[in-house]
């Protein structure tokens, strides 16, 4: 294959012997290391192939035995050129070629962003577009400096930014700023309250009253520690109450049963193996086929389509708007797949290391006993649990909870005479 | 009646101590005594390595000269695969191959 490639590239030519003493001039030929394949005999003469480097160095040996080496064919690369060479279009397709690849080469086809973390990529390319940079925009136009110090004064959290122009890609680098966490401003009182049904396994009060004592069960929404300090005075007399935000440490204790199931039977994908590729070129939204789609749907039931598309581009510098790529179709068929007990066994356990994986950071389980069992279809693993969580649910204090009461207070009416006595 | 002087051939000789001495250094006899490698693939092809050239070429047969002598190549639609300076390809239908002595054979 590789050969045949090699010799078109090189040329050839087919040549017919006419004469007296062929097979000497196949020796001199020989002598001179001048290579000749495909030799036959028709008609009383040789005919065979030779390089087209070769066929120039003929002349002397045919003038020394009297052959005459007849061309019948041109074969090859260099006389295909030269076919072509006569051809005005072919320059003027390569022409025009060089001068729309050149007319793209002037615009921006790609944005890259790469650094963030807040702001997304859709949020950034629109503020860009509202500076006028967006994909399409003339080269020349986007002054990367100005740019970067628009994005750093719109942006605050934006520390850095670097914005370059790469061919037909422009380049912004953003590195943020840690953003500051938010300053919890303890306005009014919140009661520590119990989020579920439990019993108290530690306690530690920093802020508040507490309400419980370690050991003790609480239900859901029973006050542990209380948001409201009461002030009294040298004669043990209540002066007052204050709304504060309680905290302290509390750890719930309670069981919880977790059910996990998986089905016996299944329908699985399985792959038949029949697969077909379809090359597609996309220019300004509009796709254009190798082959027809169409024609192969009607032949698979079932299928992945597998996209493979990228962006043309030259060394990721000169990037086209001009997609180019491959779908992949993979036929497939739904087989039932019953599961044995074992692999189902494993299934339940990955279910159960996912679901211990995904607990809050404030939570510890600890596994009391587990039941593995059939129900219909299904296949079951049921856990109970022991949890032990740190409590961080609030509920906040009221204002009728802590105001004292004015006895003596007057009631008054709206324009202020008073009405009491 | 005086016998006429003819020059001893000492090629036979050679060749065969040449051979010898491959034999004894554990080496193809082709690399000493350049004699003809000759590979047959089946009835289709014939490779003959160092030959000198080529004698006579027809569509039923294929003469040529090696150190060793003449070689013929008997059978039908006969070509030469292709002829460099140390090898040559003979493909077709064959059907002999022929060690002779005589030219006109």
């Amino acid at each position: 294959m590789w050969e045949k490639i090699g010799r078109w590239f090189r040329g050839y030519v087919k040549i017919k012997l006419q004469g007296i003493s062929q097979e000497r001039f196949l020796n001199i030929c020989r002598g001179q290391n001048i290579y000749i394949w495909k030799l036959h005999r028709r008609n009383g003469d040789i005919c065979g192939y030779i390089y087209l480097e070769d066929f120039w160095n003929l002349k002397i040996i045919a003038r020394k035995t009297g052959v005459i080496p007849y061309v019948e064919e041109k074969i090859g690369f260099p006389f295909f050129w030269n076919r072509l060479s006569k051809r005005k279009g072919i320059y003027l397709g390569f022409l025009s070629a060089i001068c729309i690849l050149y007319g793209l080469s002037l615009f921006v086809w790609e944005i890259h962003i790469e650094g963030q973390h807040y702001h997304t990529r859709e949020q950034l390319l629109t503020y860009l577009e509202q500076c006028n940079v967006r994909t399409g925009q003339c080269c020349n136009r986007i002054d990367c400096a100005k740019l970067e110090e628009q994005i750093r004064r719109k942006y605050t959290d934006i520390a850095w930014v670097s914005a370059k122009l790469e061919g037909t890609r422009l380049s912004i680098s953003i590195v943020e700023t840690k953003k500051q966490n938010k300053i919890i401003t303890h306005k009014g009182g919140r009661h520590l309250i119990a989020p579920c049904n439990g019993r108290i396994t530690k306690m530690v009060t920093r802020i508040g009253v507490p309400k419980v004592v370690s050991g003790q069960s609480v239900k859901k929404g029973d006050i542990l520690i209380a948001g409201i300090i009461t002030y009294q005075d040298d004669s043990e007399q209540i002066v007052g109450h204050k709304p504060v935000w309680a905290e302290g440490k509390v750890e719930l204790q309670y069981d919880k049963k977790v059910t996990f199931r998986t089905p016996k039977i299944v329908q699985k994908k399985k792959y038949t193996g029949k697969k077909h590729n379809i090359y597609t070129c996309r220019i300004a939204g509009k796709k254009f086929y190798v082959t027809n789609p169409l024609n192969y749907f009607h032949k698979m039931k079932k299928y992945d389509i597998i996209a493979n598309v990228n962006k043309f581009s030259l060394k990721n510098k000169l990037v086209l708007p001009i997609y180019v790529g491959r779908y992949t179709y993979r036929e497939y068929t739904y087989k039932t797949v019953a599961y044995p007990d074992t692999a189902l066994k494993k299934q339940l356990l990955e279910q159960y290391a996912v679901y211990k994986k995904y607990l809050p950071k404030d939570q510890q389980i600890q596994c009391l006993h587990s039941l593995y069992r059939k129900e219909g279809n299904d296949y079951i693993l049921q856990v109970h649990l022991r949890i032990h969580q740190v409590v961080h649910a609030y509920k906040r204090v009221k204002s009728k909870e802590w105001r004292l009461k004015q006895t003596d207070e007057l009631n008054r009416n709206h324009d202020g005479s008073a009405n009491g006595t | 009646m005086r016998k006429k002087w003819r020059p001893k051939d000492f090629s036979l000789e050679r060749n065969r101590r040449l051979e010898e001495m491959s034999s004894y250094m554990q080496l193809t006899p082709d690399v000493l005594a350049d004699s003809a490698l000759i590979h047959v693939y089946g009835m289709q092809y014939v490779r003959i390595e160092n030959y000198k050239g080529i004698i006579g070429y027809q569509d039923t047969f294929v003469k040529l000269m090696t150190k060793d002598g003449l070689l013929q190549i008997m059978g039908k639609n006969l070509e030469l695969a292709y002829c460099s300076d140390i090898e040559v390809c003979v493909s077709g239908r064959i059907q002999q191959v022929i060690y002779g002595t005589s030219l006109d054979m």
